[in-house]
């Protein structure tokens, strides 16, 4: 047992949040940023698809929508997208499945929890000064120029990127140097593979954005001699520094939401994964492939036709491997084993694994060298980065909330309304993703103010909007009044249901025995 | 092949159809799956098997199981990965014979007839130059002919949207991306600029218009001799308030972004490294095609090149206007 765990966080509530060492606590507090970025960002989501679905301005004019756009944009990504599986849920729960008492090296992990809030300061900070005045991925050069204001949010954003650094070189030691005895590397539950191979790929990406966030913060309004195209970068370079980080990134978070959903699927129905190796292994595969997928971006910038050939075939490998993925938990669910019932948690884990199937289907009309160019810039590429990308996140966060909140709060959460819930929020998505996808195909450019006439697809997503702004307020408040002491719920295998419960100061009373099987439900 | 559903944009030029083709095989096998995948879940979610004491313990797929889940994916992504090849390549491929026009951003005054009043600030949309030199905000093309579209980067990154043609033409400042294609029948259909870079240019979009080849011609004839029967000087004028350099160059004596256009004819200028030039005829040319090259003194080298976007008649003229503006200074 760690001595400084033990004394940095004393039982009960008196202990600091904000300068406790316990990865429980630092997991909570990532899990309530995460919660209120993705409630802002839902509000301007709604607020944007309404703006698309009626002509003129309804709530905000077109250069204001932008700004917000750009603001959504930072809080989905930065604040939501990238730490809320991970930092969140993984800070919590990956610790307690290897049978560690910390992670491998909680002052880090407490430097990381700062270094993050301070960067959701910058971005408040920037949407204070009237919102960042760009996309949030960078613009250059525009962005460079005097009339951006830009400086904050991309501050908010190097500073989430670096936090998210230290967190995942964190993962990588907890899983390699903090097992419980007799725990081999073969018996690691696929979740915690999943945050593993996603903290490789942060870890091998991040330097890029830190580089490109640093060129662009030094040469703001100044002549500097990287974004000279003589002496150094083009400005375009900049930019593809930036996607060098983001494309890999961006798709990577899918990772933790696989690792997730087969936890819950497996625990929940009392069926083992029907190929554990296959699903860890194409993780894998594409944490490799996703570094390739930028050469994507590359197809209309007039780069070399082979780099767009690469972008391509790495994307449909990618798709490829989501859906082998897909049919391995179809797999499962197809096998024989005792009955089960369907709650809340199932519930988000099947929503999550339909998203990613249609999310992957859509990707495959972008990733196409011919469709690519018709697509690319439409609204159709919004909605497949909402169905892959966003709605897999929302809801596999929401199924790991629900199955381990018995170990976050002591209490389960399996009634009706938690139900509803999760169907407001999946039909929401749902509508809203393929809405977007419609008037992708009908030509309605990204980002546009207006659909350009009334259009059934603008009125659907602008309903799912809605949907979904409503359902994660039920879905909050359901998790919120769950009762102490209500239902135990449905308990896994694993070694963190061992565990003891949030209060007490330490994890394991006695050192876990490693030698079990995360999914022996028998 | 046929003609796009009316929930597709219409098919302006050849390669729209190529490019439908591929989207109707993509679509149709990407529904089959979808339908396969989510209807397999809602069965086996909603229909639970419950233990059969036979098979109780038997967990795992075997490897042909596995095999096929890996590979079945993988056949039709690379099929679906074929079926997008010809397509993307064909419509960068030079095709011989092909009528060109460059399309780039450039600043447009409110109302080009009048000069811009103190402080108004220029608009920046597309501009679109056809081969005499002509520049328009709107993309006139003759139908059934093999046009070389050439998108150019200028002001910021700029990209256009052209769903009725099914490209989108990106490019960086001082960048350019060729597209080569066949126009289809006569129609009138949206262009959009797809990059937010400020302000200045949300109000961005034109016109795709295909017409009649014999009705095009007569259309370019007639806005193209405007400037024959001008003097060399008013001539001049028009070019360059068509082109955009009003937008950093005055007429007045006063430096913009770059130097003023008064005064400016016959004058010897500092450049950057110290050299020094007179403004004669070649200099104006090269600094025009070429911008960068040889920078005056207190400037940046900012402005976009102009190669291909004006004929060397148009630069004839507005070197008669700046010799004009010598004459007005020394009244």
């Amino acid at each position: 047992m760690s001595a400084t765990h033990a004394a940095a966080a004393p039982s009960g509530t008196q202990g600091s949040w904000l300068f406790s060492l316990d990865h429980r606590r630092i997991g909570v507090l990532y899990l309530w940023v995460s919660c209120f970025a993705i409630l802002v960002a839902a509000f301007l989501g709604w607020l944007t698809a309404v703006e698309t679905a009626y002509p003129g301005q309804t709530f905000v004019g077109e250069q204001d929508l932008h700004l917000l756009g750009a603001g959504r944009g930072l809080f989905l990504v930065f604040f939501f997208l990238l730490p809320a599986i991970p930092a969140g849920l993984g800070n919590f729960i990956l610790p307690l499945q290897v049978g560690a008492e910390n992670v491998f090296h909680p002052s880090m992990n407490r430097l990381a929890l700062h270094t993050f809030l301070l960067g959701l300061l910058a971005a408040v900070v920037a949407a204070l000064l009237g919102g960042a005045d760009a996309w949030w991925a960078p613009l250059t050069p525009y962005d460079l120029g005097p009339g951006a204001v830009v400086t904050w949010s991309m501050a908010a954003a190097a500073l989430v990127v670096f936090s998210m650094m230290m967190t995942s070189l964190n993962f990588i030691g907890t899983v390699h140097l903090r097992r419980a005895p007799g725990m081999s590397l073969s018996r690691l539950p696929v979740s915690v593979w999943a945050i593993y191979i996603y903290s490789w790929v942060h870890i091998v990406a991040a330097p890029a954005a830190t580089l490109a966030y640093g060129a662009m913060l030094m040469s703001r309004g100044k002549e500097m001699p990287f974004t000279n195209p003589e002496t150094g970068f083009a400005f375009s370079q900049i930019e593809m520094l930036f996607w060098f980080f983001a494309a890999p990134v961006l798709l990577a978070t899918i990772l933790p939401v696989i690792g997730v959903v087969t936890e819950v699927l497996s625990a929940q129905t009392r069926r083992r994964p029907a190929a554990p190796g296959l699903l860890v292994y194409a993780m894998a595969a594409i944490g490799v492939m996703s570094f390739m997928v930028w050469g994507r971006e590359l197809f209309s910038i007039g780069a070399h036709e082979r780099l767009a050939i690469v972008g391509s075939v790495a994307s449909f490998l990618v798709y490829a491997l989501v859906l082998t993925i897909i049919f391995a938990w179809i797999g499962t669910l197809s096998q024989r084993g005792s009955g089960f019932q369907v709650d809340a948690a199932l519930l988000y884990a099947v929503f999550a694994i339909a998203f990613l199937a249609i999310g992957a289907l859509a990707g495959c009309f972008t990733a196409s060298m011919a469709l690519g160019p018709y697509l690319g810039p439409s609204l159709f590429a919004s909605g497949r980065f909402e169905l892959l990308v966003v709605s897999p996140v929302v809801m596999g966060l929401l199924a790991g909330l629900h199955y381990w909140w018995p170990k976050l709060r002591g209490c389960s959460c399996r009634g009706t309304a938690a139900s509803l819930g999760a169907w407001a929020v999946f039909l929401g998505l749902l509508l809203s993703g393929l809405g977007k996808l419609a008037l992708g195909i009908m030509g309605v450019p990204a980002r546009a103010y207006s659909a350009g006439g009334p259009h059934l697809a603008a009125y659907l997503a602008e309903l799912g909007a809605t949907l979904v702004l409503c359902g994660l307020f039920v879905v909050v408040t359901v998790l919120a009044r769950a009762e102490k002491g209500s239902d135990e719920g449905i308990e896994g295998a694993g070694l963190e249901w061992q565990a003891g419960s949030f209060n007490d100061a330490e994890n394991f009373s006695t050192v876990p025995d490693g030698h079990i099987d995360p999914y022996d439900f028998r | 092949m046929n003609p796009a559903p009316s929930w597709m944009p219409p098919q302006a030029a050849d390669i729209a159809k190529s490019v439908d083709w591929s989207f109707e095989v993509t679509l149709f096998i990407a529904l089959f799956l979808a339908v396969t995948v989510v209807g397999l879940l809602a069965l086996f979610v909603s229909t639970s098997r419950p233990q059969d004491k036979q098979s109780a313990g038997r967990d795992g797929a075997g490897w042909v199981v596995q095999a096929f889940w890996v590979l079945a994916p993988l056949l039709i992504c690379g099929y679906l990965f074929t079926l997008g090849l010809p397509g993307y390549v064909s419509n960068t491929r030079q095709r011989s014979e092909s009528y060109t026009v460059v399309a780039a951003v450039q600043p447009w005054t409110a109302d080009e007839s009048k000069e811009r009043s103190e402080g108004e600030l220029p608009i920046a949309d597309w501009s679109f130059t056809y081969p005499n030199g002509f520049v328009a905000r709107d993309l006139r093309l003759p139908a059934h002919k093999k046009i070389h579209l050439v998108v150019q980067g200028s002001q910021g990154a700029q990209t256009l949207y052209a769903p009725a043609l099914r490209i989108e033409g990106k490019a960086a400042f001082g960048e350019k991306e060729d597209f080569w294609f066949e126009t289809s029948d006569p129609g009138s259909y949206p262009l959009f600029n797809t990059v937010y870079s400020g302000g200045e240019f949300l109000g961005m979009g034109a016109e795709l218009m295909i017409s009649d080849a014999a009705e095009f011609d007569t259309w370019l004839q007639e806005v193209s001799n405007d400037l024959s029967g001008l003097p060399p000087a008013e001539a001049g004028q028009v070019v360059f308030q068509r082109n955009g350099c009003v937008a950093c160059h005055s007429i007045n004596g006063t430096p913009l972004v770059g130097p003023s256009f008064q005064g400016l004819w016959g004058r010897s200028e500092t450049l950057a490294d110290g050299s020094s030039v007179v403004v004669d005829a070649d200099y104006v040319a090269e600094s025009i095609f070429n911008p960068t090259a040889k920078v005056v003194k207190g400037f940046q080298p900012v402005m976009p090149p102009f190669a291909g976007r004006i004929s060397d008649e148009h630069v004839g003229f507005l070197i008669e206007y700046m010799k004009s503006l010598n004459g007005e200074g020394a009244k």
